[in-house]
């Protein structure tokens, strides 16, 4: 296998601290997954997790006739129309939970996966505050939005930038934090969103000084094809401010479409969950593909994880 | 600049602080992070230009409130009044 490079150009790293990421090698398109210490939940055969009152809704049940077709769903039009001028936006409304609302409530977020995911409580350069959703990828780096750690054009003055800090609370339960609290404003995206504000290098990471992913466990992550991700299921589980104060929720739909840089799905989110990670079960291990961060009109989507931002991912993890 | 929505979320006791401010319906996606009002029950949060959005607050011990809201291309102020539950 060829090494690996960090990103460059729009995913060249940038870091809230004054060292640069370095460059980092790695021999697989692939890192596998740690359940960490402690008790360990079974993925379903069918690629979603085992939860108790969560089933895949019918409709993420591909059909023979899609199957043959290898029709894909297209990306809303909005999502070409984010960021220009405001006259260009089309009238079009969006909604985070499409249809019924498929997701459940995690009781058992000492558990793992589930531990792996953190509620984050972030405090903006101007003091403001936001919720958010990270999870481990090694023992002291969790994955995250872009927008999570670096503010972009947010028309208020002194909020936009690197933010402050980030609390992070593990396997968070309402009031309970079963892993305790690390606050961090070690941060890292890339150039691409820090500098353009580009939705699909909207990913970032978030570093610890400690090492409480080797307890938590941690995602494996991944770059697969065009072909691969269309024909997963997506599964999700993250902190959305519409519920119960610090409880995660998890739900699972089959993966709508992909384009170059983003994967769109139906999986039901709410403003809170920017970060999460959408991932696939394959024999029991999780694997990310995509860094939640958008509500859409008919699909959500995340930042998808292809070579340059795997090898950013790679080189955060060290 | 994009126009902002900004507001204080109040209860029957005054401001309520650490409420959490979400879009719930924009004209274009959005990132899907959620704000917290501060100890004056204050909140501002981007948009991605004029249109229609529904902001849905959410506070513990509070029932939730969705406020629907017309943006031009100007600051737009929404004040929100939690009822508690029950």
């Amino acid at each position: 296998m060829a090494s690996l490079k960090v990103g460059t150009g729009l995913d060249a790293p940038i870091s809230s601290r004054t060292e640069s990421a370095g460059e980092a090698a790695a021999r697989v398109a692939q890192q596998d997954a740690s359940p960490g210490k402690g008790k360990v939940a079974a993925g379903l055969a069918s690629g979603i997790e085992k939860v108790q009152g969560f089933s895949l809704p019918k409709s993420s049940a591909r059909t023979v006739a899609e199957e043959l077709s290898g029709d894909l769903d297209l990306p809303d039009i909005a999502e070409a129309s984010f960021g220009t001028a405001a006259r260009d936006v089309p009238r079009s409304v969006l909604e985070t939970v499409h249809g019924p609302d498929d997701r459940v409530k995690i009781t058992t977020t000492n558990v793992y996966p589930w531990r792996a995911h953190a509620s984050l409580l972030i405090t903006a350069r101007d003091g403001s505050l936001w919720i958010g959703t990270g999870w481990f990828i090694g023992p002291h780096t969790l994955m995250t939005a872009g927008h999570v750690v670096y503010i972009k054009n947010s028309g208020v003055d002194g909020r936009d930038g690197f933010v402050r800090s980030i609390k992070v609370m593990p396997g968070r339960n309402g009031t309970t934090l079963p892993y305790g609290s690390v606050t961090t404003s070690n941060l890292r995206t890339v150039q691409g969103w820090a500098t353009n504000g580009d939705e699909e290098h909207d990913y970032g990471a978030i570093l610890l000084g400690t090492d409480l992913g080797a307890t938590t466990g941690w995602l494996g992550f991944g770059v697969y094809d065009d072909a691969t991700l269309t024909s997963l299921v997506g599964n999700i589980s993250g902190y959305p401010g519409d519920q119960p104060s610090g409880t995660q929720w998890y739900a699972a739909r089959r993966i709508a479409s992909v384009a170059a840089r983003k994967v769109y799905y139906d999986i039901d989110t709410f403003g809170g969950q920017s970060g999460s990670a959408v991932y696939r079960i394959v024999d029991g291990k999780r694997y990310a593909f995509a860094v939640h961060a958008y509500g859409g009109a008919t699909t959500n989507s995340g930042t998808r994880i292809v070579t340059p931002v795997y090898n950013n991912m790679v080189a955060w993890k060290a | 600049m994009r126009p902002v929505i900004s507001g204080v979320v109040t209860g029957p006791e005054g401001p309520v602080a650490l409420a959490r401010v979400m879009i719930e319906q924009a004209p274009a996606p959005v990132p899907d992070i959620a704000a917290l009002t501060g100890d004056d029950g204050a909140f501002a949060v981007g948009t991605v230009g004029p249109g229609r959005y529904v902001l849905v607050v959410r506070a513990d011990d509070y029932a939730p409130a969705r406020r629907e809201v017309a943006v031009s291309r100007r600051d737009v102020t929404v004040d929100v009044r939690l009822r508690r539950d029950g």
